[in-house]
């Protein structure tokens, strides 16, 4: 008869025995696997903070409205690794070179002065990224000389997506813009219209005849890092009066709930883990003492230890797999309430704007890998630690304690 | 016929006591050697010897002609030696049949039959058997292994004295009629009263006593 087979009718026979290493086997690596899916989503969705939150780091002058920044500060930090992206600001009051209805009572204007500003990427920060405006028509995305500009104020002059304006230069020159798109205040108590237009920052230097900017965000690659940049771009710029500001509240509030989560799914597995290894592999060793018996007739019969020890492995390895796919199946239908029950006491939510959904849970491939793995080492272990005073023994000596 | 031959076998503890001092002794096919002497005289310590399950300190043990050495320990325990214990060794959570079956793919039921179980006492786990219906299977089992050397430890040791009196007389017809090497370590007058030849083992050394 052959190991195997002395294995399958073991595992068979012994019942009570099965059953409870079974049970054993399925509650440990049922935590283990719903906390390695939660842990997977839990790091799924703090990539996802981190590249949605929009940390970042701005640096201003001490007159905050005054273009003082230069390209070259802002090439050396943009430089540094955890910088991903920058978005420039600039502002200035610019002459429109052409008459302006200011409607009946007040009459015609010539060289009414609008406030530019420029930004890389309105949709960034700014009043369109918070919402306080929204674009009406047309496009946030402009560049060269395009502009945004108050639909009301667009409206009352009989211009539209399209027209062309002159603004005048400090030096009498004069750059003419394109309305791309125009946009309204997003409170309905506040009809009031402005004469502020939004654009590129490229646009804002032409005006202003160089390249400064009154403020710079630079948003980072790695929110967990951040303070570590801020520490890196103060160096470099100590030498300036310009402040620094870090901007990271909102990575900071959902990135805490998450980091609560996942540091109780981390030490509920570690705990499972080793307790799990520690009672399999006391029972585990209360039952090779009890088949000494066997293993000396094995042994007499010629068999070899490492049989011995490959059947033990076999009799837990089946019982193991019977005990997975059982807690597979029975994962895949818990998982999500699960997952639901241990984020809502979490706390933990999507980010506002719908920017990120809520997550879901299931089961991956690579979950049951994982798990799979864990059992498979606590099995190894279990059987190594309980096998040991087998390994050691002489098999005289097992068999005259017997008799 | 494979004989067992020792040749000044000596044993030592590990502790330094020297209980076997230089045994020479021949074991032949077709016979019952019976193996007697106080507690603690290193009977059993000769059987595991015998039976490959140690080595010895010095001098060697050869079956037909070979050293069990150059064999292999573990191929020597699986084709030319097999055990009987006192307390029979079978393996609870098999039958009987299955028990026999360890050592060879042959149907277990005819030598189940001829040591004396039925094809559905062969069935039963061995827990649902009698001491001496497990030491028949005991038996059995050895008998339908390759071994043409049976050691058996106490066979007896654990039952009475009429269950003992039809296993005596299974080990006699291993040898006599199935031709095997039988040696008993036995403190039973009955079964050593049974042998073809009976060795005392005294004083670290084996002395012919009884030749029938």
């Amino acid at each position: 008869m052959k190991f195997y087979q002395r294995a399958f009718k073991y595992v068979v026979r012994q019942k009570k025995k099965s059953v409870l290493l079974g049970s054993i086997f399925f509650v440990s690596l049922f935590i283990c696997l719903t906390g390695i899916s939660i842990l997977r989503v839990t790091h799924e969705m703090m990539e996802n903070i981190a590249a949605n939150s929009n940390a970042n780091i701005s640096i201003f002058p001490s007159d905050f409205f005054s273009n003082e920044i230069d390209e070259t500060t802002i090439d050396k930090i943009q430089a540094m690794e955890n910088i991903q992206t920058v978005n420039r600001l600039n502002r200035i009051d610019v002459p429109l070179n052409d008459y302006f209805d200011m409607g009946p009572l007040i009459g015609d204007v010539f060289g009414v002065e609008f406030f530019f500003t420029g930004m890389d990427d309105l949709s960034l920060d700014g009043v369109f990224a918070h919402q306080t405006k929204r674009l009406q028509a047309g496009t946030l995305e402009v560049s060269g000389h395009q502009v945004i500009m108050d639909a009301g104020i667009v409206a009352s002059q009989g211009w539209k997506i399209g027209t062309v304006l002159p603004f005048k230069l400090e030096e009498g020159d004069v750059i003419e813009v394109t309305i791309a798109g125009t946009y309204e205040i997003f409170d309905p108590n506040n009809r009031e219209s402005e004469f502020r237009i939004y654009a590129s920052p490229e646009l804002v230097n032409e005006f202003q005849g160089d390249e400064l900017y009154s403020q710079v965000q630079f948003f980072v690659r790695v929110p967990s890092e951040i303070e570590k940049t801020e520490e890196e771009i103060e160096h470099l710029i100590k030498d300036t009066d310009y402040a620094i500001s870090v901007n990271d509240a909102l990575y900071q509030r959902m990135s805490s709930s998450m980091k609560g989560v996942s540091s109780l799914m981390e030490t509920l597995l570690m705990v499972t883990v080793v307790a799990s290894g520690f009672i399999v592999s006391l029972l585990l060793s209360l039952w090779v003492r009890e088949r000494r018996k066997e293993a000396g007739l094995l042994l007499s019969i010629g068999e070899s230890k490492v049989s011995i020890i490959a059947q033990r492995l076999l009799e837990v390895f089946v019982i193991f797999m019977v005990s997975f796919v059982g807690l597979a199946f029975t994962n895949s239908l818990l998982i999500a309430p699960l997952g639901n029950l241990i984020y809502g006491l979490g706390e933990v939510q999507g980010l506002p704007n719908g920017q990120l959904e809520n997550p879901e849970f299931y089961l991956t491939v690579l979950d049951l890998v994982q798990t799979l793995g864990i059992g498979s080492v606590i099995i190894f272990i279990a059987i190594t630690i309980s096998t040991i005073p087998l390994l050691r023994s002489h098999p005289k000596n097992i068999l005259t304690s017997i008799d | 016929m494979e004989n067992l031959k020792l040749e000044d076998l000596k044993y030592e503890y590990s502790n330094g006591q020297q209980v076997l001092k230089g045994i020479h002794a021949d074991f032949e096919s077709g016979k019952v050697y019976a193996i007697v002497g106080p507690s603690g005289c290193g009977k059993t310590t000769l059987l595991s010897l015998l039976g490959g399950l140690d080595e010895p300190t010095s001098g060697s043990i050869k079956v037909a002609g070979e050293n069990i050495n150059k064999l292999g320990l573990l191929n020597y325990r699986k084709n030319k030696v097999a055990f009987i214990f006192q307390s029979f060794n079978l393996i609870d959570y098999l039958t009987a049949a299955e028990n026999v079956s360890l050592l060879t793919t042959e149907s277990p039921y005819p030598m189940l039959e001829k040591v004396g179980l039925t094809k559905e006492q062969a069935k039963r786990s061995t827990l649902q058997l009698s001491g001496g219906q497990q030491q028949r299977v005991a038996i059995a089992r050895a008998l339908m292994s390759k071994a043409n050397i049976l050691l058996a430890d106490e066979p007896t040791g654990n039952l009475d004295e009429e269950t003992a009196m039809g296993i005596i007389e299974l080990l006699k017809e291993a040898a006599h009629k199935m031709n095997k090497c039988v040696i008993v370590v036995t403190h039973s007058h009955e079964l050593a009263r049974n042998a073809d030849i009976v060795y005392q083992l005294k004083g670290g050394l084996l002395q012919i006593t009884q030749i029938t």
